[in-house]
């Protein structure tokens, strides 16, 4: 049964039911470890079809907070299928990937299976030697990809060193990187000012998800959308068609993380509750918690512990 | 259609009678053809007056801009919130860049494709016009073909060129009109982020009915039912040589019901002379 999207029903039943059965095939494929046994080349282009045409989907309910079921319905369907694709072998193209998927799992509520995914996935390397552009949208993406996979306090740790090293190495490459440009340089200047927001996201959420507040405030989503909203006017202000739809899935996902933080599930509930997170958030806890399940949230939500 | 058609030898061009394409100005069709599923033409505007006035009044409006002025000290101030130094960003982006011919070019392709030809561009208010249109990924324009009661997603190309070659460098090669139409034909990771961008344009506004069912449409088939425009904006005489052969080319690699429409406009002021005459309307 597909959730109501007129995009889903443009798309088509047979399409969509194709689809899961292909994802579920190649799933079970990577599972056991055997190789493809259908052409792929065929396959991967109808699925890629479907997959951004899911995203479509997940894009027109972003906003709708009185359809979150469908939005993570649809954002799970599509996270299926990505993660079953071959990912491009182009580092930018391959790090935009892992990004998109990653934000689709955390919407669809499969936060355990992204992490996983960013685990096994080889992330692109950095290249010290290319443009300034395409370094800070690297090292952006870097910040981003840590705070989502967040494998203890070490990624967490390593997304705000990644935004300070940005700020560091601001100074010194970017006068020259712009000069060069010629007529190209104030759609990269709007670029530039869009990844800057981006990177201070990013960093809000990283200290958000360590230690509960941002330099002793914890309007924490009203920061973040600022950030975002500041974004999006950059990439309007140029154009950027790519960046601008990864900005909203990145707002929404961020709003998405912030929901799912031990630290804002439990402050509505007892504010003696607070130094018990503390505990097992901090840095000496073996396994740090810093996210609650879907099912523990329900319970809390309704009172039940 | 071509009911006075004359041959004129020199230019090797069929040219009819003046007609009326709902522009505001003149034009004279000098040469057209079909191949499967392509279609190009000649098009060519006699009277420099009226196109110095069309450039300098619909033209002008499009590439304007009066309200960037508060908005800019807006986003810098929002800038300095994350940390970055702002001054160099701030230098470049507060400076006025000359408009370049092929900016007016483009501008011109998006009037005489909407005044003409009924394609519809969903308004940016947000955009810096002072920021050159060439980040859109495979395609410079981007709007809805209306047809009878039908919607279709409107893609284009658009090359502005005065070199002396038929056809001109601008068709040809990686970079060249025909290679990103044929790109543009296939390659539905184009279509699908270019609908993701629309999508915030028509959402809430009076193109929402449009883009849903161009959308629909374009999924129903399969990432197929499209409408390609490639624009040529030319300063010299017409001569079906501009396009034909290179129309014949992409008719073999378009398959149904992907449509593709070429036009070469051949206009009666120098292609320098564009921007200057744009400014003259302020």
């Amino acid at each position: 049964m597909l959730p109501s999207s007129w995009v889903l029903e443009a798309l088509g039943e047979d399409r969509v039911a194709w689809s899961d059965n292909e994802s579920a095939r190649r799933l079970l494929e990577l599972a056991l470890d055997t190789p493809h046994l259908i052409d792929g080349a065929r396959a991967e282009k109808d699925l890629q079809f479907v997959a951004e045409a899911m995203e479509l989907a997940v894009l027109d309910l972003l906003d709708a907070d009185n359809r979150l079921d469908e939005l993570r319905v649809v954002s799970e369907k599509a996270f299926q299928l990505l993660r079953v694709m071959s990912l491009p072998d182009a580092p930018d193209a391959r790090g935009d990937w892992l990004l998109r998927t990653a934000c689709l799992g955390i919407l669809g509520e499969r936060g355990a299976d992204v992490a996983r995914y960013l685990k096994h996935q080889a992330w692109p390397e950095g290249t010290p030697t290319a443009d300034w552009g395409s370094r800070a949208k690297a090292t952006i993406r870097d910040a981003w990809l840590l705070v989502l996979r967040k494998a203890g306090w070490e990624d967490l740790d390593s997304a705000q060193e990644r935004v300070l090293e940005l700020r560091r190495d601001q100074r010194t490459f970017e006068e020259e990187y712009l000069k060069s440009l010629g007529d190209r340089a104030r759609t990269a200047a709007w670029e530039l000012v869009a990844f800057y927001h981006l990177s201070k996201a990013a960093e809000i959420l990283a200290v958000y998800t360590t230690q509960g507040e941002v330099d002793g405030h914890f309007d924490i989503l009203q920061q973040l959308e600022a950030q975002f909203d500041r974004a999006l006017v950059a990439c309007q202000r140029a154009e950027l068609v790519e960046l601008e739809a990864t900005t909203r899935l990145l707002a929404r996902t961020a709003r998405q993380l912030v929901e799912n933080s031990i630290w804002t599930v439990t402050r509505s509930v007892d504010s003696q509750v607070a130094s018990f997170v503390k505990n097992i958030v901090s840095r000496e806890s073996a396994s740090p918690i810093f996210e609650v399940l879907p099912p523990q949230r329900r319970t809390l939500r309704e009172g039940a512990l | 259609m071509l009911a006075t058609a004359t041959r004129n030898a020199a230019r090797g061009a069929i040219c009819a009678v003046r007609g009326d394409l709902g522009l505001g100005f003149g034009v004279t069709t000098c040469f057209s053809g079909t191949a499967s599923q392509v279609i190009w033409q000649g098009q060519r505007v006699l009277d420099a007056t009226e196109f110095d006035e069309y450039l300098s009044s619909t033209v002008a409006s499009r590439l304007e801009d009066t309200e960037q002025g508060k908005d800019f000290e807006a986003d810098m101030r929002a800038l300095a919130s994350t940390g970055v130094a702002t001054d160099t960003l701030e230098d470049l982006l507060q400076t006025e860049p000359a408009r370049k011919p092929w900016e007016v070019g483009e501008a011109l392709a998006e009037c005489v494709l909407e005044e003409g030809r009924g394609v519809t561009w969903p308004w940016n208010m947000e955009r810096d016009k002072r920021t050159p249109k060439a980040s859109l990924p495979g395609a410079d324009i981007v709007g809805f073909l209306v047809e009878d009661d039908d919607i279709y997603m409107a893609l284009g190309e658009v090359k502005t060129s005065f070199d002396a070659k038929r056809p001109p460098e601008v068709l040809y090669g990686r970079g060249g009109m025909i290679t990103q139409l044929d790109r543009l034909a296939r390659e539905p990771a184009i279509h699908l982020s270019l609908l993701k961008w629309l999508y915030a344009r028509c959402k809430s506004t009076i193109f929402w009915p449009m883009y849903q069912q161009a959308t629909a449409r374009y999924l129903r088939s399969g990432g197929r039912e499209i409408v390609l425009f490639g624009l040529l904006m030319r300063d010299m005489d017409p001569h079906e040589h501009d396009i034909q052969g290179r129309a014949q080319s992409l008719a073999s690699q378009v398959v149904a019901p992907t449509r593709v429409e070429l036009t070469a406009w051949h206009l009666p002021r120098p292609i320098s002379n564009w921007p200057q005459i744009a400014a003259r309307s302020a």
